[in-house]
């Protein structure tokens, strides 16, 4: 075993916003280091900002000149003195371009280093890479079918997806589910790739109908260890973007469990990685898996599996970011504490097309109590601000089984109470009454089912 | 105290520059404030005008031999550049907003600025 080194922090930056600024600042002083908040014009009254022990003013309200200005951002961690950067989630915490710099600035970056960022972040590499961990990923032709189209289908093996090479938007797309209906998918693919692209060239990918979003969190420390906690379902999804999120998935059994993580920590190990992370999967009716994407650092839905294993990923983070090693065995890692479910609510108007509504909030009575987690960073006469993503809070909620978390999550979901702009509290309480939902029968199309359900009663 | 002597009092007293007037005599009690004594901020005018760290970093007055020089009093035009600062790899100019006298400087050589932060004001 390689020996610990241990460099400790005593000042880090924030290079975010948001709930997840106030989260990771929540932990550093939980662990006794300095925070530096950074900030926008826009965020000027937000919470990040006074509750850090710092905070610099780094740009003007668009992101591109704030939080995504790299040169803003490094000049910032280099004035305030910090020795490590957390990046949280969104803005650069996957750009492999930021890490560099903040390494090449003698700072710390918490989180994977660039080169496995890069390698994870490129989808044809990070799928070479499963192929070579043995982790399953969505088989295909592996490039473009010129030939013996029938057999090459049959090779993937039924249903399929014909994707135009050129494609993009849908066209030249046609699913085939079975020999009979497949030679008239191809014409309609290959001719529609042709008039909408000018190339009639296709391949061809198996279908996964009615998918389960299926992901395992992942932790890694320099020295090669690697854990991976129970996974969460993200089912729940409208426009691949996620409302809950709940671990464990009312679907995964034990054994598939125990697939899904060495799976991911196989991955993990392949790609040398260090620090958080999540790899993706989509599941099929029969617990098939495929890797879908990792995503390299802290997710937005991280408080479910804290809950669930009984961890501070964030402190986790910063642990290893530190050179400690993994103080947790990987069977630990994957017991299962509770049952948790997080509802994102947005300042959105869910009867608009999810239309962003930014605004002051006037009056704000979150929910609490037992088995109640509220991520958030907004509270009353708060002004959400235009530019950026419309979370203004994670509703957690935790219990001993799924029933009486649903419970819970319909309780604190009444109880939640926002006056002066439209949330997406409305449209949780619709979805936690769903029968499909709540008994644990959903897929990635379930969200669409219950607005068009939702409209027609109207 | 009656009427008369109360209005007198008043008419008197508009006659000076005082905001608030207490008097108190054989149990009895005036008290007279004027508008003037809970100043409102338009009430108020600052004739100068701040110029703002165009970004985050190190403020500096350029590289030998082509720094720029400010100091109290000097005239300034619009545009007029009262130094740089370093964001990282990025070199923004710190240029005056307005035409006028440079009053007040607070920037110094080699100080860390925060974005937005007054480096001078100017009195146009």
């Amino acid at each position: 075993m390689t020996k610990e080194t241990i460099k400790p922090f005593t000042k880090v930056l924030i290079a975010n916003r948001g709930e997840i600024a106030l989260r990771i600042i929540r932990t550093l002083k939980e662990m006794g280091i300095k925070s530096v908040a950074i900030y926008s014009e826009a965020d000027k009254y937000s919470a990040h900002v006074s509750q850090a022990d710092e905070a610099v003013c780094i740009g003007a309200g668009p992101s591109s000149s704030s939080y995504l200005d790299i040169d803003a951002v490094i000049a910032a961690c280099k004035i305030s003195g910090a020795q490590a950067v957390h990046p949280g989630y969104g803005f650069l915490s996957e750009n492999a371009r930021f890490a560099q710099a903040v390494i090449d600035n003698g700072m710390t970056f918490i989180g994977p280093t660039p080169q496995a960022i890069l390698k994870l972040g490129e989808k044809a590499h990070a799928r070479a890479l499963a192929i070579s961990a043995k982790v399953p990923v969505i088989p295909g032709s592996d490039g473009v079918v010129e030939k013996d189209f029938l057999k090459a289908a049959k090779k993937v093996g039924f249903p399929i997806m014909i994707k135009a090479t050129m494609g993009g938007g849908g066209r030249g797309m046609r699913p085939a589910f079975g020999e009979e209906d497949f030679q008239k998918a191809l014409d309609t693919a290959q001719g529609e790739a042709k008039a909408a692209f000018g190339d009639g060239r296709v391949y061809f990918e198996r279908l996964v109908l009615n998918p389960r979003h299926i992901e395992v969190q992942m932790a890694a420390d320099n020295y090669g260890n690697v854990v991976a906690f129970p996974e969460r379902d993200c089912s729940m999804q409208r426009k691949n973007q996620k409302l809950i999120e709940e671990s464990p998935s009312p679907f995964v059994t034990d054994k598939v469990r125990q697939e899904l993580c060495s799976a991911a920590i196989r991955l993990a190990k392949a790609a040398n990685y260090s620090g958080v992370g999540t790899v993706e999967f989509l599941m099929d009716e029969n617990h098939n898996f495929y890797f879908m994407e990792v995503n390299t650092r802290l997710q937005v839905e991280h408080p479910v599996t804290e809950l669930v294993s009984g961890t501070d990923l964030v402190k986790l983070q910063i642990d290893i970011a530190q050179g400690k090693k993994l103080d947790i065995s990987a069977q630990r890692a994957l017991e299962v504490r509770c049952h948790a479910i997080e509802h994102r609510i947005n300042a959105e108007d869910y009867k608009r097309n999810f239309m962003p509504c930014p605004g002051t909030i006037e009056e704000w009575i979150p929910a609490g109590g037992l088995g109640v987690r509220l991520d958030s960073h907004v509270h009353a006469g708060y002004t959400i601000p235009s530019f950026y993503d419309s979370l203004i809070a994670k509703l957690i909620v935790f219990a001993p089984d799924r029933e009486t978390a649903l419970k819970r999550s319909r309780r604190a979901l009444n109880e939640f109470y926002v006056k002066g702009v439209t949330t997406t509290l409305d449209f949780h309480k619709i979805m936690v009454n769903d029968e499909d939902f709540a008994s644990g029968n959903m897929n990635t199309g379930l969200v669409e089912r219950i607005i068009k359900k939702n409209e027609s009663k109207k | 105290m009656d009427t008369k002597t109360l209005s007198d009092f008043i008419a008197w007293s508009k006659t000076t520059d005082l905001q608030e007037v207490v008097f108190k005599k054989d149990g009895v009690s005036v008290e007279i404030s004027t508008a003037a004594k809970n100043p409102k901020a338009s009430d108020f005018s600052c004739k100068l005008t701040a110029v703002k760290a165009p970004a985050v970093g190190i403020y500096g007055l350029g590289k030998k031999g082509k720094a720029v020089t400010v100091k109290e009093n000097m005239a300034v035009k619009q545009g007029d550049i009262l130094g740089y600062v370093e964001m990282n790899k990025t070199v923004k100019e710190v240029s005056s907003p307005v035409k006028g006298t440079l009053k007040i400087i607070l920037a110094s050589e080699g100080a860390a600025v925060e974005y937005g932060q007054p480096l001078f004001f100017i009195e146009p």
